[in-house]
């Protein structure tokens, strides 16, 4: 158990990834003249409210994580993170109205996603990382505590239309397909908490949460811990008239059925140590003293049930609009993201400003705030060496290269795309 | 798109994929606070659960019992096995009598004189010439005239018969109006011509009769008889009317047959009938009832007769549900080479019996086993009744002096539940040696009582009285060696322990009488015996029962006993704890199971000992770590560490626990140390403070330690 607890928080915060800019490829290009468009996406990100990206940093190096480090995080309030790590490869096939036989078309995307979140406690980051004397005398909550992981593999088939306009153009996607389950895990505590008396004499957890585990010893990329279905919609208006467009997408709507070896750990109870009780230390006899108490490991078996169990995927919500200024040397935009079951207490704000120089060389500014992390400030380039090509790569918080303390995000994302 | 596309988005996917950070293993100290162990010592728990008494001021009496003599009287209230046996020859098997019947005519007569001396002018004339005319008529003298014609056939009831003793009775009717003289008869077995009796009546009267009886005691006689008789007359008184059918006639009866031999038809008949008692001997104890817990009763029958015999075995003293112990049943036939047999059991358990013998049923009843009297009360007796009968089979049965038939009853392995009478002045020791745990598992050096109590307590749940004497009591502290042996009046006086009383129900226990003896200075040296602070108790104790009693009569003892009942004797003692002591130590080792400890990863710390103290006593404690081998590895402080007694209120109670924090070092070296641990050795000392001075103890009164784990871990998930 105490590893298992490890485990989440430590992968919790490895993971902090997030598809925080993703913006629409197309938001680049002067119109949607085209008819076919492949892209592909790799995104990796991470941001807190709390934890600085030189913490994490000595996570990805195996570092070890000194007292220095261990204080430098924000202990005053609930800390939240979320990562996600994914790669997507996509085709658009987006045939004009006037021209072509149906004016439907079709769209299709492999991607693998892997996602982490959590949202705990000053307490439970404490507890983990202090250890419970910081806490002596005193009753660590762990209230309403979260983590949670998803890795997962989908396929998506779906139609797009495009949609006639006199002053732009636009389209819209739907889509649905398979979902393969790869791992899956979920904490969550309700009520909860650890009394540590002021000389260690006395333990008293109080312990209601909730524990889901896929099969974890089917984890790998190509076990098939579970499967499920998973569906999604795109909508893009771009008015070239006044340069203004919208974009907003819905993704991963879907379940996944976790098999095999599943478990399910329900524990509502409360539990008080002082210690292995030794009724009469003076008439021992051949009563053996066994310190290696296993309590709270047994109270976990005799909760835990294997069954197969279906969990929500992390349901993804983005919208972003902007415009195009100055004759289109300057692009402003701004999009709202929100992730579900990640315990992200707000949508996650972005705003960006690119400056349009030359089509090899555009780099742009993104300012963020809210969702699970806290301000950053990130910067990126995007390329387009020819009519159908398209790059650009961007890393969310310039600061953590430079001063990791007070930077609490990081990542790389790199997008490419090719149309014609 | 083509294969290779797919190829290539597919290695996209599986790359992309292997950028996880899985297996990342970031590593931080922290500080952790375990609770590591807990106990809690009370009074209790210093000198044994079982001996602590709280008083109602939550003061405490150590109150001790030790049982230091004990008696039951199973063994020695039994009813011993017990057997009877009756053996019947079948002499005084009988026969029906035996009736022959004879006649002469006075028609014969004349025949036999117109025979002897021509029908003209004689008696033959005379008679018929007066039968055929009626007229009276003078009869002249008649000379002796034989008979000889005289055949009887007993074959419906013999083919032979030897008569143990058997008498043949003779009676002549004579139906003549002549007077005959010297009627001379003879009667002898047909083959054999063994003459059975030969005999003369001199005289018999006209219309009289004349009786002889013959003893044919140790004759045999054969079915066919033969015989002759021999008649003569002085003739008629004077002119008589005369009948030709008028006659003489003879009724030969065989009776009172006592059988030596026989080949007989047997009628029905009883051939065995015993009313009779088995006694118990039980050394001098008097028994008047039991009621069996478990026990059996045999009954083997045998026969060499030749025909089967009906048995009936009762005890009508021995009930069950009311109704009387009874084996029955049928005795095949058998011979005298080969004699049949009938063996039954029967369950004599919860069989309520009565050991009165038989006269509670001759009040009843009258006389039943012959002797014309009611006979007198007795104990010790069991009334017992058995009889046989045989059927007529209408067979000839072959009957010697060799036949017989018999019954054995025993009694075996008879344990009571119950028991009632007078057990006499039954006496029993016991020997033995008892610990006496006042201080169980504890040295001390010395220890002072401000009051001191001891009690002989004797625990009866026998229905008799008693008297205990001890023989021997001695106290020995095995540990130093002293001892002291009781002595005064209650060593040399016997102790009188009263009766319990008769619940009259095998469902109700017996509540036992409670005798007490306070052992004080006036009657002992019982302090002597204290101050050794023994361990051990040598005692010989002895119990008469009854004692100066003397058997009472028959029928009337009220002792009784019920299954394992005993008498047990205590030493009970009560000391106020109000003491003062030097040097108490306790010690005991414990398998430990240490090795499984994740120490590994401790970089550092501290074992913190919290001792919490309401005992008015110092201490001074320690743990040591022992390998397999009982070899000390480490311990958990370098010195013991000292536990300072509680303080007293004004009232003299200590209310506050005096709290001492032990911190002891461990570094990774000791932690090891502990995981090589196999056995933990704890130890204690302690004296009552302050020194010299009594301390009153009280029920709450504890010391609790708590060992707590203060750890610099190092965490590598």
């Amino acid at each position: 158990m105490k590893n298992a607890i490890f485990f989440i928080f430590i992968t919790s915060l490895l993971f902090c990834y997030q598809s925080s800019v993703a913006q629409s490829i197309f938001l680049n290009q002067d119109s949607l003249n085209f008819k076919h468009y492949i892209w592909s996406d790799f995104e990796s990100y991470e941001n807190s409210n709390s934890i600085n990206s030189r913490f994490i940093k000595a996570m990805y190096n195996n570092g070890y994580i000194d007292d220095g480090l261990k204080n430098s995080v924000d202990m005053t309030h609930n800390i939240y993170g979320i990562s996600e790590l994914q790669f997507s490869a996509n085709y658009l096939y987006l045939p004009f109205a006037d021209t072509s036989k149906s004016p439907l078309g079709f769209f299709a995307s492999v991607s693998t996603g892997f996602i982490r979140a959590l949202n705990f406690t000053p307490d439970v980051y404490k507890l983990i990382m202090l250890g419970n004397k910081s806490l002596a005398g005193q009753e660590a909550t762990f209230n309403n505590s979260r983590f949670y992981m998803c890795d997962f593999q989908k396929l998506s088939l779906g139609f797009s239309l495009r949609l006639p306009s006199e002053r732009g153009d636009a389209f819209a996607v739907i889509y649905a397909g398979p979902v393969k389950g790869q791992r899956y895990m979920e904490f969550e505590s309700a009520e909860s908490s650890l009394y540590t008396s002021e000389t260690g004499e006395v333990l008293d957890l109080q312990a209601n949460a909730t524990w889901y585990s896929s099969d974890q010893s089917k984890r790998s990329n190509s076990d098939f811990a579970g499967n499920g279905f998973a569906a999604g919609a795109m909508l893009h208006i771009n008015d070239q008239v006044s340069g203004y467009w919208i974009f907003a997408r819905a993704d991963n709507i879907g379940s996944i059925n976790w098999k095999h070896s599943s478990t399910r750990t329900y524990i509502d109870t409360t539990y008080h140590f002082s210690g292995i009780e030794i009724t009469n230390i003076l008439n021992l006899d051949s009563t053996g003293i066994n310190i290696s108490s296993d309590t709270l490991r047994k109270i976990i078996e005799q909760n835990t049930d294997t069954i197969h169990f279906r969990r929500s995927l992390p349901e993804t919500f983005y919208i972003e609009s902007g415009s195009h200024f100055l004759n289109n040397k300057i692009t402003i935009s701004g999009s709202l993201l929100y992730v579900f079951r990640t315990g992200m207490p707000l949508p996650r704000l972005n705003l960006q400003t690119r400056w349009n120089f030359n089509r090899y060389f555009s780099p742009f500014i993104n300012l963020a705030h809210g969702g699970s992390g806290t301000f950053s400030g990130g910067i990126g380039v995007v390329s387009r060496p020819t009519k159908n090509l398209y790059f650009q790569i961007f890393t969310p918080d310039i600061l953590s290269f430079f001063a990791p303390d007070f930077s609490y995000a990081n990542g790389l994302t790199f997008r490419a795309a090719w149309t014609f | 798109m083509s294969m290779r596309v797919y190829r290539l988005l597919f290695l996209a996917l599986v790359l992309f994929s292997s950028c996880r950070k899985d297996n990342l293993k970031p590593e931080w100290d922290a500080d952790f606070l375990a609770p590591l162990m807990t106990t809690r010592i009370s009074i209790q728990d210093l000198l044994s659960d079982t001996i602590v008494q709280s008083e109602s001021d939550g003061t405490l009496t150590l109150v001790y019992e030790s049982l230091i003599g004990e008696i039951y009287l199973d063994s020695l209230l039994i009813i011993p096995d017990t057997t009877i046996g009756y053996t019947a020859s079948l002499n005084n098997l009988s026969i029906n009598d035996i009736i022959f019947d004879y006649s002469i005519s006075l028609g014969s007569i004349a025949r036999e004189d117109s025979t002897l001396n021509g029908p003209n002018g004689g008696l033959y004339e005379t008679i018929m010439t007066a039968h055929n005319t009626g007229l009276p008529t003078h009869i002249q003298a008649i000379d002796p005239m034989t008979f000889d014609n005289i055949a009887l056939n007993a074959g419906d009831y013999f083919q032979t018969i030897t008569l143990e003793n058997g008498d043949l009775e003779i009676r002549i009717d004579n139906h003549f109006p002549l007077i005959m003289t010297n009627v001379i008869y003879e009667l002898k077995n047909s083959v054999g011509n063994q003459v059975l009796v030969r005999d003369t009546f001199l005289t018999i009267l006209p219309n009289t009769s004349e009786t002889h009886t013959h003893s044919l005691a140790g004759m045999t006689l054969e079915n066919q008889l033969s015989g002759f008789v021999t008649l003569s007359s002085l003739g008629s008184p004077g002119d008589v009317s005369i009948d030709t059918s008028y006659a003489l006639t003879a009724q030969i009866e065989v009776k009172n047959i006592a059988i030596q031999s026989a080949i007989a038809r047997f009628p029905a008949q009883e051939i065995l009938s015993l009313n009779q008692t088995a006694d118990f001997a039980n050394n001098d104890i008097q028994l008047t009832r039991a009621i069996i817990k478990e026990g059996m009763t045999n009954v083997v029958l045998q026969n060499t007769l030749g025909e089967a015999i009906h048995f009936s075995f009762e005890i009508p003293g021995a009930k069950l549900n009311n109704i009387p112990f009874l084996i029955q049943g049928t005795l095949p036939a058998g011979t005298v080479s080969n004699s049949s047999e009938v063996s039954l059991s029967k369950d004599l358990s919860n069989y309520d019996i009565d050991f009165k013998g038989i006269r509670p049923f001759e009040l009843i009843e009258g006389d039943l086993n012959g002797n014309n009297m009611v006979d007198a009360p007795v104990d010790n007796s069991l009334y017992y009744k058995l009889s046989g009968s045989i059927d007529s089979s209408g067979n000839f049965i072959n009957l010697s002096q060799s036949d017989f038939v018999s019954a054995q009853c025993s009694f075996q392995h008879i344990k009571p539940a119950y028991i009632k009478g007078y057990f006499g002045n039954m006496q029993k020791d016991t020997t033995g040696v008892t610990t006496f745990d006042l201080f169980p598992d504890i040295d001390i050096d010395g220890a002072s009582f401000a009051q001191a109590r001891l009690f002989l307590s004797v625990e009866n749940q026998i229905g008799a009285s008693a008297a205990m004497h001890i023989n021997t009591l001695r106290a020995i502290n095995t540990q130093n060696g002293q001892s002291a042996l009781l002595s005064g009046l209650a060593a040399t006086n016997p102790f009188m322990v009263t009766s319990a009383s008769d619940p009259n129900s095998l469902a109700i226990p017996v509540t036992p009488t409670m005798n007490v003896l306070e052992l004080n200075e006036q009657n002992s040296n019982i302090q002597q015996l204290v101050s050794v602070l023994p361990n051990t108790l040598e005692y010989n104790i002895g119990f008469e029962l009854n004692p100066g009693q003397n058997p009472p009569a028959p029928n009337t003892g009220t002792d009784f006993a019920y299954d394992n009942a005993h008498l047990s004797c205590y030493l009970n003692t009560e000391i106020p704890l109000n003491l003062s002591f030097t040097n108490l130590q306790i010690h005991d080792t414990a398998i430990s199971d240490l090795q499984s400890l994740n120490t590994e990863n401790i970089n550092y710390g501290n074992l913190v000992l919290y001792s919490y103290n309401l005992f008015p006593f110092d201490a001074v404690v320690n743990l040591y770590f022992l390998d397999s081998n009982q070899v000390l590895i480490d311990s958990l402080s370098a010195s013991p560490i000292l536990v300072n007694a509680g303080i007293p209120s004004q009232n003299g109670k200590v209310l506050t626990p005096y709290v001492t924090k032990s911190v002891v070092p461990f570094n990774s070296i000791r932690l090891e140390n502990l995981k090589q641990t196999r056995k933990i050795k704890v130890t204690g000392k302690f004296n009552s403070a302050p020194p010299s001075q009594h301390v009153q103890v009280y029920n709450d009164y504890f010391i609790e330690f708590k060992l707590v784990g203060d750890f610099n871990y190092h965490i590598k998930p």
